[in-house]
């Protein structure tokens, strides 16, 4: 006899899912496919400035020497100061202050400033929705719990889970096969989805939880929150000199001989409590650096115990990279691109069937339709605005997805709408990896500009495929019709 | 000595991807041994799926050994999920071949039974009184279970035995995935008062213990 649930569980189960699906599946759909993209986002930052020096190695020297030109520059520099080392998987160094933020040659001397707005846009879409910015960030982390609640309920809902495991029927009805994909790729992709939802949730809920826990546990101090849960910053009192990045970087290198150094802050530049810390890459790890904190005279402090201090600490600082899948090198990134996927194709086919399920058709259909297959043209269509006119990278986005669902409707026919959306797509990512060579030349066919044009230009010919077979599809199903 | 130091990352290297590969192998065979005792569920296939288990278990320790603890049990999901798609994918080819070979063609897709165009292209909005149910569960659903979550979370996980620093952690973690199961039963039984009445009684106690 088989283990079975309850009839009356799994249809309220059914219930639910399908309430939290449509209450989130078009934010999530956005969210998860600009997460798809944004997982590629170092590759992506070097496409879209591919005349930017790179190399793989800064001396110490040199780093010592950036921020000291940087101090005799702009002597009273405050604030917080970002050197990023060049690293094998991201070989360019930027220095980011409040004089700006900017790439640097080989040598050290300034390069061109940075400037990957569309890169940027994406991430920004996948962190908040491009609504303002602490709202936008709530928002995406409640469809991180929802996508929790969409997962248990999922799961629950399936009484034949075992039954189906490996059944794929995409010769029966629209709605059983929108099942079968819908379950199948959520089924088996469930720990990741559950590890996304959680480590995606964190980054907005953190804001509003680290209030509770302040006005709970340490008398409204946010900084003593802060302090508890990702160490507290070194207590220091110095008469004000120039930073020694060099004296920090060589002293890590003594202290931390199997540090792999990607970044140099400096903290409150120019104070009595000015400090530096190192962040270091530690192989084999899922934190995103250990940090070690030096002060204005690059002597050691001591590190924030990112890699053996509590667990609490250690978890939390493994957030971003189980998130984006920065770990593991490009195999670890490819799973993460396709599963990212997956879990966009799940949003669209729970909606699908849902609609699929409904006794009536009406605009929700086409707003839908215009949804799915205009967010590949309006990501596409947004770089190529940026990059032939320089024009803002949100408006170019949002105005060409509005276009693509008006669109849709105007047509007011799925399949329609579907195969025209995808053609419309897939000539957009041509034309854009056409653009990006003419516009590039000899830089766009090397190293990750390279890399990023072939991906784009197999998405291309993919999404014109899929139109071709949908108009292919339409034509049969109108032929009869029209008979 | 220093062509020693040359040689030892390499070798390092060299036997971490030899792990690796035996790790993907045994991976391979875990999820291909459930996938067999799927498709034969009677007779030898009862022994498959144990069998396949214990093959993901030892292809975890494997990926483990090849790329640390961390990597490894990250890396044993990942892959064991697109292996079981590239199977849903096989599966679905088997069952294409075996029925042209039992003379019932390919199945034709029934894409052909649904409308696919709209008599009108109007949007259908909701009654007012149904409007009004929906945004009711919404609230129940966001932000009073969510406020419930978070509260009642942050109590239970500080009667753990750990340092203050990794409770707080541990909240953080816990809170979407409270807040997910109080979703699904708030949507599971959206006529009963159960749901919200709970929460608001989890917002009160926790509130008082917090606060009180």
């Amino acid at each position: 006899m088989k283990p079975s649930l309850p009839t009356s569980l799994v249809k309220s189960s059914v219930n639910s899912h399908s309430w939290l699906g449509l209450l989130t599946g078009a934010l999530m759909y956005l969210v998860c496919v600009s997460g798809t993209v944004v997982v590629f986002t170092d590759y992506l930052e070097r496409w879209e400035q591919p005349d930017v020096a790179e190399f793989q190695q800064m001396t110490p020297a040199l780093a010592g020497q950036v921020y000291s030109q940087l101090h005799e520059v702009v002597p009273d520099i405050g604030g917080d100061i970002l050197l990023m080392l060049p690293q094998s998987g991201a070989p360019r160094a930027s220095l980011i202050s409040a004089e700006g933020a900017w790439y640097l040659n080989e040598d050290g001397s300034r390069g061109d400033d940075i400037s990957h707005d569309w890169t940027t846009m994406m991430a920004d879409m996948h962190v908040y929705l491009h609504l303002p910015s602490s709202f936008g960030m709530i928002v995406v982390s409640i469809l991180g719990a929802m996508l929790c609640g969409l997962i248990i309920s999922g799961l629950f809902a399936h009484p034949n889970i075992i039954r189906d495991a490996f059944n794929l029927r995409l010769r029966g009805s629209r709605r059983l096969q929108q099942t079968d994909i819908h379950n199948r790729l959520s089924v088996w992709g469930a720990p990741f989805h559950l590890v996304i939802a959680v480590t995606g949730a964190y980054f907005g809920l953190a804001v509003l939880m680290n209030m509770i826990f302040a006005s709970a546990f340490f008398d409204g101090d946010n900084e003593r929150v802060i302090g508890e849960i990702f160490g507290a910053p070194p207590a220091l009192q110095q008469d004000v000199a120039v930073m020694d990045v060099e004296a920090a970087l060589n002293e890590l290198a003594v202290v931390a001989p199997e540090a792999n150094p990607f970044y140099v802050t400096v903290e409150d530049a120019n104070t009595p409590q000015q400090y530096m810390i190192i962040g270091a890459e530690h192989e084999g790890r899922l934190i995103y650096a250990e940090q070690y904190r030096f002060d204005q005279a690059g002597q050691y402090l001591g590190k924030a115990g990112y890699t053996d201090g509590a667990l609490g600490r250690q978890a939390i600082f493994s957030v971003f990279r189980l998130h984006f899948g920065h770990f593991g090198g490009l195999s670890v990134l490819f799973l993460y691109g396709v599963f990212g996927l997956a879990l966009c194709v799940v949003c669209v086919s729970g909606i699908n069937i849902w609609l699929s399920r409904r006794k009536t058709r009406d605009a929700l259909n086409n707003i839908w339709t215009g949804l799915v297959w205009g967010t590949p043209a309006a990501i596409a269509g947004s770089a190529l605005l940026v990059l032939l006119a320089g024009l803002p990278a949100v408006a170019s986005l949002w105005l060409v997805l509005v276009a693509c669902i008006a669109l849709a409707q105007v047509l007011n026919n799925d399949a329609g709408g579907k195969s025209m959306l995808q053609l419309l797509s897939g000539g957009l990512v041509l034309g854009l990896v056409v653009l990006h060579v003419l516009k590039y030349q000899q830089l766009a066919l090397r190293d990750a500009a390279l890399a990023v044009n072939v991906c784009f230009a197999a998405s291309g010919l993919i999404l014109l495929w899929l139109g071709l077979r949908s108009k292919r599809k339409t034509n049969a199903v109108a032929a009869p019709a029209n008979a | 000595m220093a062509s020693a130091e040359l040689m030892a990352p390499a070798t390092l290297m060299a036997s971490s991807a030899l792990m690796a590969f035996l790790a993907l192998a045994l991976n391979v065979a875990g999820v291909g041994l459930l996938y067999w005792s799927w498709r034969h569920q009677s007779g030898v296939g009862v022994v498959h799926a144990p069998t396949g288990w214990g093959f993901l278990l030892l292809s975890a320790w494997a990926w483990m050994l090849a790329s640390g603890a961390e990597f490894g049990v990250v890396q044993v999901f990942l892959f064991s999920g697109v292996i079981a798609w590239l199977l849903v994918l096989l599966n679905y080819r088997l069952q294409a071949q075996s029925r042209q070979l039992r003379g019932k063609g390919t199945g034709r897709s029934r894409d052909s039974d649904l409308p696919t165009t709209a008599g009108t292209a109007t949007l259908h909005l909701p009654h007012a009184k149904a409007f009004a149910r929906q945004l009711w569960l919404f609230i129940v659903v966001v932000p009073l279970a969510g406020a419930a979550s978070a509260l009642f979370t942050t109590v239970l996980v500080q009667l753990l035995p750990w340092q203050q620093g990794d409770k707080l952690v541990f909240t953080l973690y816990a809170v979407p995935v409270v807040w997910g199961i109080a979703s699904w039963w708030a949507c599971a039984a959206p006529r009963s008062y159960w749901p919200p009445l709970s929460f608001m009684l989890a917002l009160i106690v926790s509130f008082l213990f917090l606060y009180g």
